[in-house]
């Protein structure tokens, strides 16, 4: 009994085979083949745009504490960053005649290390960031009003 | 880790499946035996295609063509490819492509696209910025 059945299973086996031979017998395949390339592309330099405040956000007064600053930036990038590093410039004033650039200078504290995100293809809304320009006590009557520019480098990586 | 697991799938392959591999090839040797050489497995089709804008963390498709330069209708059933470093500092291992499987219709003289999915990974290292990878691709293919 036992042997009977090791023959019935060899046979299967046999019979599987010779059915696979036929298919393959009867089966066209065949192949293909090429070559292409897949491409990085190369970072984006984000821009910074200056924000000017309305009068209630001017900040900057003789011999006050240090002001804020505002601007945006916009990232062509197809995705979206983190700005992690400023680095702030040298103010200029707006009007030279009536108050020297000198009367407005970055404060020794001023951050550097940020985490402002920037959105993909886009521009952010206008960031404000604390204590960055002094004006000095001495500053004269002719600073009142006027505005400054102060130039800003960012560093971020994508987010 | 994608090595670790390839060395586990391999070293613990069971007796079973090797038996299988066996009796595969006494087929396909019984096949060939009597097969016109006309039938055997041969180049018929081209694959080309590029795909750029990648970046870390991005999956986008790429679209191939697959040409037909037999005389007869074919169905595509699958594409894979073999990524190749983009530089040094910049190796194959942070693309993958993923393999096509499925079946593409393309007429005598003609084109059809292929839609595959690739991915930088988003560990890619700033090497990448920039560079192109290198794809080559291998498809099969039957009668229509």
């Amino acid at each position: 009994m036992r042997i009977k059945k090791r023959w019935a299973a060899a046979g299967v086996a046999v019979g599987s085979l010779v059915a696979g031979a036929g298919v393959a017998y009867a089966t066209w395949t065949s192949t293909g083949s090429g070559s292409g390339a897949a491409r990085a592309l190369t970072a984006q330099v984000m821009t910074v745009n200056a924000v000017t405040p309305g009068a209630g956000g001017a900040g900057l007064y003789p011999g006050g504490p240090a002001s804020w600053v505002y601007f945006s930036v916009t990232n062509p990038n197809p995705y979206p960053v983190t700005v992690t590093h400023l680095s702030w410039g040298t103010p200029v004033s707006a009007d030279t005649a009536n108050c020297p650039s000198a009367n407005v200078t970055v404060d020794a504290n001023a951050p550097t290390t940020v985490s402002l995100p920037i959105p993909a293809s886009g521009t952010s809304g206008a960031f404000q960031v604390f204590g960055v320009l002094d004006m000095a006590h001495s500053a004269p009557d002719g600073c009142q009003g006027v505005g400054f520019t102060v130039s800003l480098s960012v560093t971020g990586s994508q987010t | 880790m994608g090595l670790r697991s390839e060395r586990a799938r391999h070293s613990g392959v069971p007796a079973r499946v090797l038996a299988v591999a066996a009796a595969v090839v006494t087929v396909a040797a019984t096949a060939v035996a009597s097969t016109p050489v006309a039938s055997a497995a041969r180049e018929s089709f081209t694959i080309s295609g590029a795909v750029g804008g990648l970046y870390p963390g991005l999956t986008t498709l790429l679209r191939v063509q697959v040409t037909n330069r037999e005389q007869f209708a074919i169905v595509v059933t699958s594409v894979v490819t073999t990524v190749e470093d983009a530089a040094p500092s910049c190796p194959a291992t942070y693309l993958s492509v993923a393999p096509f499987a499925g079946a593409v219709r393309v007429a005598v003289g003609a084109s059809a696209p292929v839609e595959l999915t690739v991915t930088l990974r988003r560990a890619a290292p700033r090497g990448c910025e920039g560079a192109t990878f290198p794809l080559l691709y291998h498809g099969d293919a039957r009668r229509a």
